[in-house]
Formats: structure tokens, sequence, C-alpha cells
């Protein structure tokens, strides 16, 4: 008897265990008395990023608990999208984290993001001094779901060395899209064999702008894929034909993995990429000599892609007052300029870009002068299904398997389809 | 297989067992039984928890349309997922991707698998140097092996060098992003990384062949082809059973290669778009499609075990027993 009472025990509380795993939480307070918070503990959930954004975020976490008391777990992110995903559903995701501007209309959307206008107001916080498409990327439905950590736009970058042994100075290189292929034409008779003129990295993410470009939006108002219109074709078309002459190529064109390391190991003269290479390129490549511009004008005018991310607060948070309170701080003055001084990236603060004089900075002048023009990475809940048939495709019109219009056209049909019958 | 007094003993407990009048012999009975489900228990809620229940749950989500993030929110919507799945033309596209790639890489991986088990299991000389190295692509990881032979297999990377100066080609091949290149890459991957553990389940397989077979069939003048279609080949059909279902399962399942390859999309043209990437792609790149991907797993479960139980068939069929 006394063994099947040890047995039963052992099932009851197996199962006790169980049910205690699948309990819910309860509803969070949102109260707002600083003192109060003092010697709470919060979680944050980061990817890594790069070392000096590592040690970065780690002065910036000190400088936190300094100020408020309040202590910070880091959660960091080897897999970003798959992994929250699965810590949203699972309830057991940071008080707050990393949103990606690009995720940012889906997961607000499911209502896993704490709308923060209301903290915002109680705090006083002035939102007039980020820039304006950065923090736009985190608005829908007129409610703010995020606050920009920092932002990063595209680039032109060159090799000097490469330029300057090709008999070009870096003056040559035209400041219109227009003229780039006959330049890059010109440049590859010069280059050594197996250096190629420019290579970019070729996906939406880093298309959009062309693409929209003449005008036309790549997901229209009422959330339908937009991708084969003449204007949008014209726009795209130079690119197709250049990739095909060899004057473009794309990193797995060389067998690497990104366009910072074709560059950096000096496989390309010219390269279309954010600012992140900067400090990629300087510590893998510290031999390289390289200096950026702004990505040429298509039609006159200037354009960029701005990929922005956010501290947002985890609406499901038992500790939301806290969570604000860190928000609130790496989004202030003090915690801005710890963050982009450390990590080197472009804080998404105006006052501070001015006070670490960017505007002045040699490398970094062109990505924060794009910072006013660029498209954002962000366009509705539908710009995943689109991007992702845009990339599945692209590569057969650059390959030359279909034409450009081909391509587009069963890209825009296979996305349209897709948002039918999955997105409501 | 016991003694005869064993099963003696055996038979009277069992004979003993349902019989209400022996109070004493059922109650022993009972804590034994007891005594082994609580030795199970922890097993059986592991596979519970982790192996059945995830399994009925996609069963029933594969039903619905779900949002699965803050509260959760089902809406039956009976077999509207397998209808859109029908109807639609990646679904099938990955379907036929996938079939190719099984028709190609399950009967290749098996036969040189065997082969070249056949030859390390012959007496040569450095048998054990051989088998290890031969080993060696399956303890690495395919992530990794993916990202070498990316580079092997790149414009400018060693094997279209290799290629072009032979005079085989006239100019190098995109192996990787051409539409007609990029499956084949993979296959030849996963030949190449798979072909070494099947290799040491047939090495295993060929320790049980008794040597006298051989030996009679020398007698009789057979030579070593004969042996191996005659002796060798017949004797294994159970362990070509078992490499040829792993084969079929580890094909359907297809994942982490592709996905590499085409960085998630299935590119160029949908080349690389394998069932299990699909899948991947609804459940966590689009989001609130939890439903639709777990229709289509369900319908990948069913396809394997179909594909499989018909290879199994077949090759029963064909065994020399």
């Amino acid at each position: 008897m006394n063994k099947k009472r040890l047995s039963l025990s052992v099932l009851m509380l197996s199962s006790l265990i169980f049910a205690a795993a699948c309990g819910g939480n309860d509803e969070a307070q949102v109260a707002s008395d600083p003192s109060e918070l003092e010697g709470k503990e919060i979680t944050v959930g980061t990817w890594k990023g790069t070392d000096a954004e590592v040690k970065a975020f780690d002065e910036l976490l000190a400088a936190f608990t300094e100020e408020t008391g309040i202590n910070v777990k880091k959660k960091v992110y080897n897999d970003y999208q798959t992994q929250l995903q699965t810590d949203l559903v699972g309830g057991t995701a940071p008080d707050v984290f990393y949103v990606d501007a690009f995720l940012a209309p889906e997961l607000s959307k499911q209502g896993v993001l704490e709308p923060l206008d209301q903290y915002a107001e109680q705090a006083d916080k002035d939102l007039s001094d980020f820039y304006e498409p950065a923090i736009n990327a985190f608005k829908s439905d007129d409610q703010l779901f995020g606050l920009p950590k920092d932002y990063s736009t595209l680039g032109l970058y060159y090799n000097k060395r490469l330029i300057e042994e090709a008999g070009f100075t870096p003056d040559d290189i035209p400041t219109e899209m227009e003229q780039l292929p006959a330049f890059l034409a010109d440049l590859k008779e010069q280059l050594p064999s197996g250096v190629v003129p420019a290579i970019t990295t070729s996906e939406l993410a880093r298309h959009m702008f062309v693409l929209q470009s003449g005008g036309t939006d790549v997901v229209s108002d009422d959330r339908k894929a937009v991708l084969s219109q003449p204007d949008q074709l014209a726009a795209l078309q130079p690119l197709v034909d250049a990739y095909q002459d060899k004057l473009v190529q794309r990193p797995a064109d060389l067998g690497q993995g990104w366009a910072g390391d074709s560059f950096g190991a000096e496989r390309a003269a010219i390269m279309i990429e954010g600012n992140w290479a900067i400090s990629h390129i300087e510590q893998n490549f510290p031999d390289v000599e390289m200096g950026t511009k702004e990505v040429p004008t298509i039609g006159g005018n200037s354009g960029s892609m701005m990929f922005t991310v956010s501290y947002s607060l985890n609406s499901d948070s038992d500790e939301k007052a806290a969570g604000w309170e860190f928000i609130n701080y790496a989004t202030s003055q003090d915690g801005m300029k710890i963050w982009s001084e450390g990590a080197g990236v472009l804080p998404s603060l105006k006052s501070i870009a001015e006070e670490l004089n960017l505007q002045d900075d040699e490398l970094k002048a062109p990505f924060v002068a794009a910072g006013a023009y660029a498209t954002p990475w962000q366009k509705g809940d539908a710009l995943s299904i689109v991007a992702r048939e845009y990339n599945n495709l692209l590569p057969a019109a650059l390959t030359g398997d279909m034409t450009l219009e081909e391509a587009m056209k069963r890209a825009e049909e296979a996305a349209n389809k897709d948002i039918e019958t999955q997105l409501q | 297989m016991g003694t005869q007094l064993e099963i003696n003993r055996r038979t009277d407990a069992a004979a003993q067992a349902p019989s209400p009048k022996n109070g004493k012999g059922s109650e022993r009975n009972r804590r034994e039984a007891l005594q082994g489900v609580t030795f199970m228990l922890p097993t059986l809620l592991l596979l519970f928890t982790f192996t059945l229940l995830p399994i009925f749950y996609s069963l029933f989500l594969s039903f619905t349309r779900v949002n699965l993030f803050g509260g959760i929110d089902f809406q039956w919507v009976g077999f509207t997922n397998y209808v859109n799945a029908w109807n639609d033309d990646r679904v099938w596209t990955a379907l036929n991707n996938t079939f190719r790639y099984a028709l190609f890489v399950v009967p290749i991986q098996t036969a040189v698998a065997l082969l070249m088990a056949a030859v390390l299991n012959s007496g040569i000389r450095f048998q054990n140097t051989f088998r290890t190295i031969y080993f060696l692509p399956t303890l690495t990881s395919s992530s990794a092996l993916t990202m070498i032979f990316m580079f092997l297999f790149s414009l400018n990377g060693p094997i279209n060098n290799l290629l072009v100066n032979f005079g085989l080609l006239e100019a190098p091949v995109n192996f990787i992003n051409e539409t007609d290149f990029a499956l084949a890459t993979i296959m030849v991957m996963n030949i190449w990384s798979t072909v070494p553990f099947f290799m040491t389940i047939y090495l295993a397989g060929l320790q049980d062949i008794p040597r006298s077979l051989y030996e009679a069939a020398s007698l009789d003048g057979a030579n070593a082809w004969q042996k191996l279609m005659k002796i060798t080949v017949p004797n294994l059909t159970p362990v070509t059973n078992y490499v040829i279902l792993m084969g079929i399962i580890g094909c359907f399942q297809l994942f982490d290669q592709a996905y590499i390859i085409s960085g998630g999309t299935g590119g160029p043209n949908n080349a690389t778009l394998t069932f299990s990437l699909i899948i991947y792609q609804y459940a966590f790149q689009t989001i609130g499609t939890m439903g639709y991907a777990s229709a289509l797993a369900i319908i990948l479960t069913l396809i394997i075990f179909t594909v499989s139980m018909l290879a199994r068939r077949l090759n029963k069929e064909e065994s020399n027993y």
C-alpha cells in the first residue's frame, strides 16, 4: 500500500508541476512612482550585435541601474525573429525587447506590444527630438509601439586603393545612379582580374527605395503587392543589366556570406551597404582604406533605406513601470550618448547626432545625411510576404532565366495570393 | 528465451493473476504493476508532454485559424487550411522539389553506402583508418557543411576552377544561384554527408552475415560481384529497409541546407523551396499563420508515412529470403 501511495503522490506532484507551468499570469499594474521601483528586476531582450555594441550595452545597463536602482537581466537572442515569437507565445518574453521596424506592424497587430503614448505623456518625453522616419516606423493606428534606439541607412563605400590604382579619384564616382553603370564599365577594364567593380546584396530590404523612386509603393493602401508597374521595372532594369554585364555582383556569386566581407577582402571596389559595415571593416580588415558617399540619386532625388530598431514594452509584462523607466532612460540624451558613442551607431536623437558632430565625421556623414530622406524598411504586415517573393524571384531575373517583368509579375501574383488566403 | 523452469513459473504466475480468490497473489501483482508504471512514469510523462501533446496540438491547430500571441484565440475553420494547401501553387512546387530530391538522393546514397561498406569490410589495408575518415562528414554540422559547399561551388570557387581548367566547362557555372543547379548542389552535398552514417549501419549489418555462406559460394566458384548480389544484398534487406526509411524521412525533412542557400526564401525562383522550408515560413516568418503551417506539417507527416510504407513493401517483395 505504501508504494502505491508513493507512486500516486509522484503522479500528483508531476501533474501539479505541469499545471503550474501552464498557469497564466495576472494583469500587470501600471504604477508610476520612481522610488517604488528601486530593487526591481527587469529582463531586456536583444540580439548580440558587434563586440562594441555588447560593451556599450553593458555600460548603458550599468548607468541605468545606478540612476534608478532597477536591475536588468540580459536575454540575448541568436535567432531573434524565431526565438522572440516563441517566447511571446510561451509567455516568457522579456519585459523590454528590441523590435525591428520591419516586424513592428505585425507584432503590434497581435497586441503583444504595449502602446507607449500615455507613458511618454506622463514622463513629459520630448518625442520631437527623434528623427521623423525613425519614430514613425513604430506608429500604427496613431499609437506608438516603441522608441527607436538608433538607426542605420545605406550608403556607398569605395576602396580608395583600388579606385586610385585604376586611375580614378573618388570624385569620379558619379552622384547620379543613371551614370553609375558607365563608370563601372570603365572601372571594370582597369581593375585586376578577380575584382568586381561593385557588390550589393540583392533583396527588397535594399531595393525598396529604388522600386518606389517613381512614386509607386511596393504595398498598396489596400494591402496588395505592387512590384511590376512600369515605373518600378524601369527603375530596377539598370541593376539587372549591370548584373548581367558583371558590373555588379552579389556576395554569394563570390562565395561570400555578405557584401561587407567581399568588400573587406578587396574583391569589390564599390559597395552599397549599411553603416554597420564601417565598424565591421575597421575591425576585421584594418588594412582596407575605405571612403563613403551618399547613395547616387535616382531621377535627381536622393534615396536610401532606413533600418531602425526600437525598445518596446511587452504588454504581458509584470514590471511595465520599471520597463518604461528603462526605455525612457535608454532613449534619453544620457542613455543615447552612452549607446551611440560606444557602439558606433547613429543615434535616433537629433540633439545627440549634433553633439557628437556626426555630420562632420568623414565616414559617417553620408549615412547621417540619409537620415533625413531615407525610406524606412517597414510597410505594414504584408511586407514579409512581399519581400519573400521578391527575394525569391529577383535572382531568376538577374541570371536571365526570366525577364524582369516576368519575374516581378510572378512575385506579385504569388504574394497577392498568399496575402489573400493567409492574412485576414 | 528462458529455461523451461522459468517458463513454467511464468505460466504459474499468469494463471494465478486473474484469480480473485488468491488475494495475496493479486495484491503482489498489482504492486508489481504499479512499480512498473512508476518506473516508466518519467519516460511516459516526457513522451506525452514533448511528443504526443505537440502532435495532437498541431493536429488541432491545423483545423483552426489561430493567433497564439497574447490571449490565445482560436477560430475553427474546418478543412479550410487543407483546401488552401491544395490550391497553393507553392505547396505543389515544394512537393515536386522534395519528391525529386528524395527520388534522386535515396537510391544513390543507399547504393553508395552499401558499396563502401562492402569494400571496407573486405579486409583491405588501413581499413580502420578509412572507416574513421569516411565517418568524419557525418560528425560535422550540416550548416557548417553548407557554408563550405557554398564556397566550393561558388562562381570563383575550386569546383568551377577545376572544371574550367580541365576544359569540362567553358565558363564557370553559378551552381548556387541558378535555378537549374541549386537543388542539385544540395543533393550532392547531402549524399556526401549522409553516406558515411548509413555506411556505418551497413558495416554493423555485415558483421551478422555468416562467413560460411561466402566460403560455400567460393567453393561453388562465385566471383566477388555474384557474392555481393546473391549473399550480401539479400542478407542485408532488413538493414536496407532501415536505411531507406531513414533516408526518405531525412530527405522529406530537408531544411537547413535549403534555408541557408536561399536565405529562407526558397529561391532562386522556388528552386530550393522544400516542404519543411514552407512550413517554417508560415510558422515563423509570417505571423498569424500557425494554423496553415500545422496543416502543412500534418500533410508532410502523412506523405512521409505513405511513402515509407510503400518503400518498405517494395523492398520486401524484392528480397530473396
